[in-house]
């Protein structure tokens, strides 16, 4: 990661932009939407191995701008969503491409084929996720320089 | 699957970093999803990543003319092969 970020910094002009694009989602909530209806049927469980991972990402952008490598300028978070046509559906999808990244219980399955048994007719399901995107700038050569005399003097 | 049917993720770029005449690299572009959403916006537009199938589906795409200047490599974010100072923009995109 920390290597990572020294790429981005050498590849990036001075004043350069980086944006971090990314999920921050432990829990994904699951609608079974339509016209008439939005009812909450569950939730996916992000894995563990994620939330490692952002917190790394984290750490390692919080170490970047210590070291003035970097200063953040703008953070939003927004949600994002995935729709599918079945609970077959989302199911192989998540097996196939989400295996690492989010589990559903049984339990979670049950309740949500049971909504899905009684939902309208041109129901949906949505899954929510919260996405974050910052916006970090690359430090002139005397802006670094500066941070990093105060980073030695701290 | 649908996702993202209301573009959300690229109206927050956009509110978020003015890409007009700028030199954009994506890192983690996959199969261009979001490259292709905001590509029209830039000057010049490459995309990388490390999984070739996503990086041949991205390529067999029809792209406007920022991708043709800059186009799409396989690298690793650790390894970026171009020179100092080479983008204005750097996205990294659900890579981290």
């Amino acid at each position: 990661m920390v290597h990572a970020l020294s790429e981005v910094h050498r590849v990036l002009q001075d004043n350069g932009q980086l944006l971090d694009l990314r999920p921050r989602t432990a829990s994904a909530p699951i609608h079974i939407v339509s016209a008439r209806e939005h009812v909450l049927a569950g939730e996916a469980m992000q894995a563990a191995s994620e939330h490692v991972h952002t917190e790394a990402a984290d750490a390692a952008l919080t170490e970047a701008g210590r070291r003035g490598l970097f200063v953040q300028e703008h953070e939003a978070r927004f949600p994002y969503f995935y729709f599918w046509d079945s609970p077959n559906e989302m199911q192989r999808y998540l097996q196939e491409e989400w295996e690492e990244i989010f589990g559903i219980s049984e339990d979670t399955w049950r309740a949500l084929r049971a909504a899905w048994a009684i939902a309208d007719g041109d129901a949906s399901l949505r899954m929510e996720i919260n996405l974050s995107i910052t916006r970090w700038r690359k430090l002139g050569s005397r802006e670094a320089t500066v941070a990093r005399s105060a980073l030695l003097e701290s | 699957m649908i996702s993202d049917p209301e573009h959300r993720e690229v109206r927050a770029l956009q509110d978020t970093v003015a890409l007009a005449g700028k030199r954009v690299l994506e890192i983690g572009c996959g199969d261009g999803r979001l490259t292709r959403q905001y590509s029209a916006d830039a000057w010049r537009v490459t995309g990388v990543d490390i999984d070739a199938a996503e990086l041949r589906t991205a390529r067999a795409g029809t792209w406007d003319a920022s991708i043709e200047r800059g186009g799409f490599a396989r690298a690793s974010a650790t390894g970026l092969p171009f020179q100092r100072s080479s983008f204005e923009v750097v996205i990294y995109s659900w890579s981290f």
